[in-house]
């Protein structure tokens, strides 16, 4: 592939990095900075790109490499500052669900690291596990139950966390009205009379 | 037996909402703008990659050979 064509397919990439990066770093700022670096590195290695294959796969696998081997610059692993975490998200007008996705990112980085990027990569990204595999450098059984395994740890944490909301905001009486209803929705259909 | 049932249909419903919820934190980014640094770097490094190997195949190929 030509330079120039690289480099359109590359800038056409740059939002899944940045939200791939986005949700293994802790922070906006870190996660741009690994983004960043991941661009330079794909072209760098242009020449190494076989045309026909599957360039976000590749940028990925590029992102990954640079977020494990890297582990000086702090990507990882930083505590999170509320305050941080929320100007991390985006502006959002339902607080309550911005509360929710914040609590949903504190959960994810309390997730081991091989469970965490299944789960981006699969249940965020929306990539097929084969593509995953490939990433991840592993067989497709492996991402199949470490995306089963963070679900449930997840949805673990989330539990556990959501207990200390309960007592203070009108957030954990929405949250509980709104499973009520997904609760009922889901029962309607398969309970007999 | 029932309430087994009742829960594991309320954990399907919190785990479909999850799904949701991480879908969200994706696209949220997916969505933003790109930040101008972004395709700026990758324009210099273009620039860079050109001046250096020499195929820049344009009008001022010629003249930019560096000394070293």
């Amino acid at each position: 592939m030509d330079d120039n064509n690289f480099k359109r397919e590359l800038s056409e990439l740059i939002p899944h990095l940045r939200a791939f990066a986005r949700n293994l770093c802790s922070d906006a700022t870190q996660a741009d900075d690994l983004a960043q670096e991941t661009l330079m590195r794909a072209w760098k290695a242009r020449e190494s790109y076989q045309e026909g294959t599957n360039l976000k796969a590749w940028c990925f696998t590029i992102l990954r490499n640079t977020f494990y081997s890297e582990k000086r610059r702090s990507w990882r692993r930083q505590p999170l500052d509320p305050e941080v975490a929320e100007a991390t998200l985006v502006s959002n007008d339902n607080p309550s669900d911005s509360m929710e996705l914040l609590a949903l990112r504190n959960a994810l980085n309390e997730l081991p690291d091989d469970q965490r990027e299944a789960l981006i990569l699969v249940g965020a990204g929306g990539l097929p596990y084969e593509e995953v595999a490939e990433i991840c450098g592993c067989a497709v059984g492996t991402i199949k139950s470490r995306v089963n395994r963070a679900r449930n740890a997840l949805a673990v944490i989330m539990e556990s966390n959501s207990v200390g909301f309960n007592s203070d905001s009108s957030m954990s009486a929405s949250e509980a009205f709104d499973d009520l209803i997904a609760q009922a929705d889901s029962l309607s259909g398969s309970t007999p009379a | 037996m029932e309430k087994s049932r009742e829960d594991s249909v309320a954990q399907r419903a919190r785990q479909r909402r999850l799904g949701l919820q991480l879908r969200q934190l994706y696209d949220d980014v997916i969505s933003e703008e790109i930040p101008d640094d972004f395709l700026r770097l990758l324009e210099e490094a273009d620039k860079s990659s050109e001046a250096t190997s020499g195929r820049a195949g344009g009008d001022n190929a010629s003249s930019s050979q560096p000394e070293k």
